[in-house]
């Protein structure tokens, strides 16, 4: 179970790195960075609301919106630092396969607040260090005039 | 006038469209997996139609997946180790069951 999950994390990890910070940044590479972080994000983050269809909480479906918009925001703002797509295929699998053992076990559908907190101080953090990096880091894809 | 690959360039949207629809179904209706199994080859299937498709227009290089990775950026992954380490700590609180994964 635990290798057959593994496979799992790393599929999905594969699928949302290629489309999402592979084929629609690249779709997006004539606007402006933030425009391209901006929208890779939130699609990405819009896309996970599908987990209401799971049977979440609505507040646990709205966490997770937020806590994606801010791993997405992270990701396409390390995607564009670097022309490779493996570190952050290789970040996502982690995150979702340590997901899959450790909330798919604890199989919670309502929000508490240890998971309240659980997901949002990370998100923070996220968007704190996309802020960060996004003012003093330099992209090294530069977009297409 | 169209060449044969403009002609057929409408299938680059309509395979990922038909199999994000009707994929899972597909390979249920092989009724040789289920279940997880059936959802990792599903997931699988459409890692290689992703992957087949940037090879055959040539966009390999262009979403990311052939080149060199740059390895010095590695120390900039540091929110993500600390949420997987933590993540992984507390599997070890909440053991796996036979109800849940």
């Amino acid at each position: 179970m635990v290798f057959k999950l593994g496979l799992l994390a790393l599929a999905v990890a594969l699928i949302e790195e290629i489309f999402f910070r592979g084929i629609l940044l690249y779709w997006f590479r004539k606007r402006s960075y933030w425009q391209q972080i901006f929208y890779s994000a939130t699609i990405f983050s819009l896309v996970h609301s599908l987990n209401l269809l799971s049977g979440f909480d609505i507040f646990i479906v709205a966490l997770h919106l937020f806590a994606a918009f801010a791993i997405g925001t992270l990701l396409a703002i390390l995607r564009l630092k670097d022309k490779s797509l493996i570190l952050v295929i290789i970040t996502h699998a982690l995150i979702n396969y340590s997901d899959f053992l450790f909330n798919g076990a604890r199989g919670e559908r309502l929000l508490t607040i240890p998971m309240f907190l659980e997901w949002i101080v990370p998100s923070i953090i996220f968007l704190a260090w996309s802020l960060y990096l996004y003012r003093k880091e330099k992209m090294i894809t530069e977009p297409e005039s | 006038m169209k060449t044969r690959i403009q002609r057929f360039k409408f299938l680059n949207i309509a395979i990922p469209l038909v199999y994000l629809f009707f994929g899972k179904q597909m390979i249920a209706s092989l009724d040789f997996v289920t279940g997880l199994e059936l959802l990792i080859i599903y997931k699988w299937g459409f890692v290689f139609l992703f992957i087949a498709g940037a090879a055959h227009f040539n966009k390999m290089t262009e979403i990311g997946l052939s080149n060199e990775v740059n390895t010095s950026l590695i120390k900039l992954y540091w929110p993500f180790v600390l949420l997987i380490t933590y993540q992984f700590f507390k599997i070890a609180a909440f053991p796996i069951t036979a109800n849940g994964f």
